[in-house]
């Protein structure tokens, strides 16, 4: 469970610090290492689904605090994808390649629903392009962001072993 | 023994259509509407602002100090250039003492007690920003305690970057102009020589990286250029901020007004010191 707190509060903070860094207008280096956190810890709940779900909905709520001053917004995407993250990895295992593929998937729902969730809240016209070129603008740096966290976690779980489902 | 009655998979799908509409109505709702945070989300958001102020701290530390020592590699450029300056200064300082002693004895005469251009000064440090792509807000290290209250103008050395949009004890949240949102207008003056042709500042476009201004119907030309700033109405921004400087003049589909792009006067991707005004007598 350390792994798991430590994890999440790292990428929490680490979205926020490395922001400060990121042009407004980066094509390439938005990170959403929250959303990607979900996708590394969900290995430690074997069993408890449910206690991983609370999690991702207790990160979503801070997010929606902190970063987007919304309150129900992204506690309501983070449980979702919690659910959609379950799914995944009743079909596929947990290894550095699936995690390189269930990245994009990921955040390119993300991105989806909460576009869809502005544009009927009357913020923006819809437009495919706009939506495209937030996709792919997050795809790189939270896929890197992903590989480096895995190899990480899963080294200090072989070490001290930890039991995570594979 | 009884059977337990199993509900029917399509009610269960019909239930679940049902609350995914109710929470998206929710949610539309809660993004939209303007309102103040609760007391335990303020609580919530300063703690986690306070530690991540603290982690960023020795990050900023090394950062500040690596523009210092890139700002000495050219300074000897910036002297001879600031030397120049220098010797303006005491002109433009006579003319601004003579403009306020006019400009007060008007306010006497027709008995005015502010005019949309005065405001109090707040400087404040970003401690966060939001990349959520169409978000394209910051958050700064002052909030109510301080005075700062929604809807101020936050600005820069080279001119306004955004407005206040909710604040906590200790922190607040700025929108930038950038910001994709359609709601966000804001009422613009065009100096050309001694007089202003007035428009509406519409929107950020991404791909140019220019601001739009829409609503000229005026026929005089506007050269390239031209210094654009707000006109203070509107109650948010006070009057004779800088935005930016215009970079094209084109007609509307329907040929009827002018729109004009203007290119940014502040750096929105190098946001570290900002200060908030506050209008006086607000």
């Amino acid at each position: 469970m350390v792994i798991v707190i430590v994890t999440a509060i790292v990428s929490f903070f680490l979205e926020s610090i490395v922001s400060n860094f990121v042009a407004l207008d980066s094509q390439l280096w938005i990170p959403l290492f929250s959303l990607v956190s979900l996708i590394i810890i969900y290995p430690y709940f074997k069993g408890q689904e449910q206690n991983y779900l609370k999690v991702c909905a207790l990160i979503g709520f801070c997010y929606d605090i902190v970063f987007t001053d919304t309150l129900l917004m992204n506690f309501v995407i983070f449980i979702g994808i919690g659910v959609l993250i379950q799914g995944i990895n009743h079909i596929f295992s947990t290894n550095m390649i699936n995690i390189c593929f269930m990245v994009p998937v990921i955040v390119a729902l993300y991105r989806l629903v909460s576009y869809l969730i502005l544009c009927l809240a009357g913020f923006f016209h819809f437009e495919w392009q706009s939506l495209g070129v937030s996709i792919y603008s997050s795809l790189l740096l939270n896929i890197m962001y992903a590989v480096i966290v895995y190899l990480i976690t899963d080294r200090i779980a072989k070490r001290y072993r930890i039991y995570k489902v594979d | 023994m009884y059977r337990k009655k199993r509900i029917e998979k399509k009610y269960i799908i019909l239930i679940s259509v049902v609350i995914i509409g109710i929470l998206l109505g929710l949610i539309t709702n809660i993004v939209r509407t303007n309102r103040t945070l609760s007391p335990v989300e303020k609580s919530i958001k300063d703690t986690v602002l306070l530690g991540n102020k603290v982690l960023y701290a020795p990050i900023k530390f090394v950062k500040d100090k690596i523009k210092t020592y890139q700002d000495k590699q050219n300074l000897y450029k910036k002297y001879q250039a600031l030397e120049k300056k220098v010797k303006e200064t005491d002109l433009i300082n006579a003319e601004r003492l003579e403009l306020k002693k006019e400009l007060n004895t008007m306010k006497k005469t027709l008995e005015l007690n502010q005019t949309l251009g005065e405001s109090n000064y707040l400087n404040a440090t970003v401690v966060n920003r939001n990349l959520g792509y169409w978000y394209n807000t910051i958050t700064i290290d002052k909030g109510s305690n301080n005075g700062v209250k929604p809807d101020m103008a936050v600005v820069v050395s080279e001119g306004l970057i955004g407005k206040v949009t909710k604040t906590t004890n200790f922190n607040s949240t700025v929108k930038l102009l950038t910001s994709d949102d359609i709601n966000n207008k804001i009422s613009v003056k065009i100096q050309i020589g001694d007089q202003y042709v007035y428009g509406l500042l519409s929107g950020f476009n991404q791909k140019k990286k220019t601001f739009t201004i829409e609503g000229i119907s005026s026929n005089m030309k506007i050269p390239k250029d031209s210094l654009v700033t707000t006109t203070g109405m509107g109650d948010i921004f006070p009057s004779g901020i800088v935005i930016g400087k215009v970079k094209k003049v084109r007609t509307d589909n329907f040929d009827l007004a002018k729109t004009v792009d203007v290119v940014g006067s502040a750096d929105f991707d190098d946001l570290t010191y900002v200060t908030v005004l506050k209008r006086k007598g607000a």
